[in-house]
């Protein structure tokens, strides 16, 4: 599905992501770890397009995307979360969708201005994919609320359904639940669990080793820009150089 | 829900579009009624500045030139090569939207304070030739007996002049009403909410799959058409251009109406050329003092009411919970009737 | 040759007051990051406090021209504090609004006070020069001479004293800067005084050359936030650099080009290097 081939990156002298390799298969759940400062951002920066490699290459389904604008990655079908929270919070819940769901759409500025029977029924079809959405994410009570009175865990939610909402075939999602409570992050990954069971190819950076060993079906470990190690969580629970690399940091899972 | 409010508030704007109709019919000072199609004029291009600062988030400051473009072009077609008004109003506001989209090529891939300068720089190069290019615009003395426009023939209604101030105003109405309603549409569409998007957040509108950069050239583009369509309609009705048009005070002025009446409302735009130019015309010893008074109003507006009169009007509603609550509430919802 | 020369002359001497105009923006736009659109009217009222000090007070020019400089310092940082402190923390395109109702609201004052007419500031120091064949009058050489020791003096005060340090530190990191007990209001505030401070003598000292206006400020400031966004913000020998190859620009393509379309060019010239490097000459490529 998503196939990552000697990804390199180098700010000025500093090598950030240093040939790493990895895929992701169909309907699984991939998740990046590693000590703070590995790179795992970086690399999903340069898979959605954010950066541009400095060598390596991703491929989505055998077509190569390195080197892409990132709307045209999200267009071809990889969707990402930010760190940070990220929604558009100057629009109504319901809106941050339909906006997200826009690229499958093809009205004009003459269709927009004429609502011409195209804009009506591709409107029509973004609502309903949006309503879809947020009864799968849970808010569909808060369909017209303006993203400020979402909660905390909600606002995570709803990154997570504007990247649903552009029909992706892979979903990158960097630490989904930092920043939240205990029984916050139990939602999250609640919503984690049910994109798989729907076939969803997801991706996620992820600190809580909890969450990493009940629901990631692989993993990959990074730490100073290198792949260490990739395999199942028991795997690479049980591998020396993950161990000393997270002893030596500061997270002890 | 919301139904009635919809309807109250269809109710609202169709009360208000009487009222504006009716002004020629009560108001008879020639006066009053010019200055009221001057608002109308400069309310469109404040409108049309709305759309890219306002819901696109860029600060162009390079309106007046698009402003200038439309009457100059109107001014040089009409005069020079005699072509009838209507055609040279729309080729003008062609013109001007062609040139934003050439110079927002360049100029979009700035962002924030650099887009604001390199678009003023732009503004003031118009400015500039306009005053010295004499043999195509007439340099500092401008171009003069620009033709009203040749009256319409309605059919049934016979043919409609434009030799009276009335007529001028239901023009400029007419004018302004059809920019109210395409950037109604525009703003209540999910094209619009992608230019909210650029707003709000370009690295996520972005990451969502929407060009930001095509968002921007287009908002900049239509911006620029409907500028240049002010710029023309004023062209006729002043019968005069001169490089005055581009002067970058024009442009101040629209970024003090836009923002005191509200950016990124509909309504922000048409409130705030006609608040202000009231407020300026009641009190004419005032009329010395109101760049002062609105210069400073301005940085108030800014710290603690950037979304203006308009804003805080919604933000009251709010607050109190009205009937009147739902007319805030704009968005796609509405896009179906 | 005669003609080149002078020509040049009049570069160096434009391009004196730009460097030091332009220094002084590059301090608040480039290390404060305050879009100061208003500080070509902070010139411009420099220039109208040393008229009114000269024509109203008789005080002499050099009097004049200190005692407007210390109030323009007070005019900074009183706008500093009212304007653009409220808005640290939003988007800059905000203080840029700011700025503009500061500049409306200056030049409004002075249009209100002294009328829309040009005054003239009269000249002291007339007499002319002859300098290898190159004839001037005293002015124009002190406005050359002026500026050069107002860069010297800058470049010493930045590098040399404790507070430009100061000002240099916030420029690179305020957070840092606060965590290390440096007052970020108090840097803020000092360093738009120096700038305002800077233009008025800039502008004193050029201003009984030319006539001065309410809107003379208008452009002086639009070139220096070209020659900063060229020069690299807040890279005060870019600024100064900047500023005389303007001035030259100007001075040698109004003479041998086209007068009218002198300012063209600059303008002209910005957009055209934004469209290359959108951040700026020096400006980094931020992803």
């Amino acid at each position: 599905m998503l196939r990552v081939e000697g990804l390199t990156k180098k700010f000025g002298g500093l090598l950030a992501v240093n040939k790493v390799s990895f895929t992701a298969h169909k309907g699984e759940v991939l998740a990046l770890i590693g000590p703070n400062g590995a790179g795992k951002t970086t690399v999903f920066n340069l898979i959605s397009g954010a950066l541009r490699p400095t060598a390596g290459q991703v491929y989505l389904e055998g077509k190569p995307i390195g080197g892409k604008k990132p709307y045209q990655v999200a267009k071809m079908g990889i969707a990402r979360t930010f760190q940070t929270t990220t929604v558009f919070d100057q629009l109504k819940v319901l809106d941050n969708l339909l906006v997200a769901h826009k690229l499958r759409t093809s009205s004009g500025l003459v269709d927009t201005i004429l609502r011409t029977r195209r804009w009506k029924k591709e409107l029509e079809e973004s609502r309903a994919r949006a309503m879809e959405v947020l009864d799968f994410i849970g808010l569909k009570e808060k369909a017209l609320a303006p993203v400020q009175v979402l909660t905390q865990e909600e606002r995570k939610r709803l990154a997570i359904g504007v990247a649903l909402a552009t029909g992706p075939k892979v979903l990158l999602l960097d630490e989904p639940t930092a920043g939240l409570l205990q029984e916050e992050t139990e939602g999250i990954f609640g919503l984690i669990k049910s994109l798989k069971q729907r076939g969803m190819t997801v991706c996620v950076i992820e600190h809580k080793m909890r969450m990493v060993m009940n629901l990631a079906d692989r993993v990959v470990v990074l730490n100073y820009g290198h792949k260490i190690a990739e395999g199942t969580p028991e795997e690479v629970s049980r591998n020396e150089l993950v161990i000393q690399a997270y002893l030596g940091g500061e997270h002890v899972a | 829900m919301g139904a009635s409010g919809l309807i109250l508030r269809k109710c609202m704007y169709l009360f208000l579009l009487l009222i504006a109709v009716l002004v020629p019919q009560v108001v008879t000072s020639r006066y009053i009624l010019q200055i009221l199609i001057i608002c109308y004029i400069f309310a469109v291009a404040t409108s049309s500045l709305n759309l890219l600062l306002g819901y696109t988030g860029q600060v162009s400051l390079a309106h007046a030139g698009f402003f200038a473009i439309g009457a100059y072009g109107v001014a040089i077609m009409t005069t020079r090569s005699g072509l009838n008004f209507w055609w040279a109003l729309l080729l003008a506001a062609a013109v001007s939207a062609l040139v934003g989209f050439l110079v927002g090529i360049p100029m979009l891939r700035t962002r924030g304070s650099y887009f604001a300068i390199a678009s003023l720089c732009f503004g003031v190069i118009v400015g500039i030739v306009a005053g010295s290019w004499s043999s195509f615009t007439g340099g500092y003395l401008g171009i003069l007996g620009v033709p009203l426009p040749p009256p319409l023939n309605l059919p049934g209604m016979g043919a409609l002049g434009f030799q009276s101030k009335a007529a001028q105003y239901y023009l400029a109405l007419a004018l302004l009403l059809l920019t109210l309603f395409v950037m109604h549409r525009l703003v209540n569409s999910p094209l619009g909410l992608s230019f909210m998007a650029v707003r709000n957040n370009e690295l996520l509108a972005g990451a969502v799959g929407i060009n930001t950069f095509a968002v921007k050239l287009l908002s900049f583009t239509v911006a620029s058409f409907f500028a240049g369509l002010a710029g023309g309609l004023y062209a006729s009705f002043m019968r005069t251009v001169s490089p005055e048009v581009a002067s970058i005070h024009l442009m101040f002025n629209w970024v003090v109406y836009l923002l005191l009446g509200g950016a990124g409302t509909l309504a922000g735009p048409v409130v705030g050329t006609l608040a202000i130019t009231a407020l300026t015309e009641v009190t004419q010893s005032f009329k010395d003092y109101s760049l002062l008074v609105f210069g400073a109003l301005l940085v108030v507006a800014m710290i603690y009411c950037p979304r203006g009169l308009v804003g805080a009007w919604e933000a009251m509603q709010r607050r109190l919970g009205t009937p009147l609550k739902r007319f805030r509430q704009v968005g796609v919802r509405d896009a179906k009737g | 040759m005669d003609v080149f020369l002078q020509q040049v002359f009049n570069g160096i001497m434009l391009g004196s007051t730009y460097a030091v105009v332009a220094a002084g923006l590059t301090l608040v736009f480039g290390i404060l990051h305050v879009p100061n659109f208003a500080h070509g009217h902070f010139y411009m009222i420099g220039a109208y406090v040393t008229f009114f000090l000269v024509t109203s007070w008789k005080l002499g020019f050099w009097p004049a021209v200190l005692l407007s400089c210390l109030v323009l310092a007070l005019l900074g940082v009183v706008v500093e504090r009212l304007a653009f402190r409220p808005m640290r923390g939003q988007p800059q395109v905000n203080a840029f609004i700011s700025a503009i109702g500061v500049l409306m609201f200056l030049e409004a004052l002075v249009t209100l006070v002294w009328g829309p007419e040009g005054h003239r500031i009269p000249n002291p120091y007339p007499a002319t020069v002859n300098l290898w064949g190159l004839v001037t009058t005293q002015q124009r050489l002190l406005v050359i001479v002026t500026a050069a020791l107002l860069i010297f003096l800058l470049n010493l005060f930045i590098k040399k004293t404790l507070l430009g340090a100061t000002i240099e530190a916030v420029a690179q990191n305020r957070e840092g800067a606060m965590l290390v007990g440096i007052n970020v209001d108090r840097v803020s505030s000092i360093t738009f005084a120096l700038s305002a401070a800077t233009a008025a003598i800039a502008a004193s000292v050029v201003a009984p050359i030319f006539i001065i206006t309410p809107t003379m400020g208008a452009l002086v400031g639009m070139k220096a936030f070209i020659i900063v966004i060229l020069g690299g913000l807040g890279n005060i020998p870019g600024a100064i650099w900047g500023g005389y190859i303007l001035g030259l620009v100007e001075a040698l393509g109004g003479g041998y080009i086209s007068a009218d379309y002198k300012d063209v060019f600059a303008f002209g010239l910005l957009i055209l290097v934004l469209a290359l490097r959108p951040a700026g000459l020096f400006g980094k490529e931020s992803s």
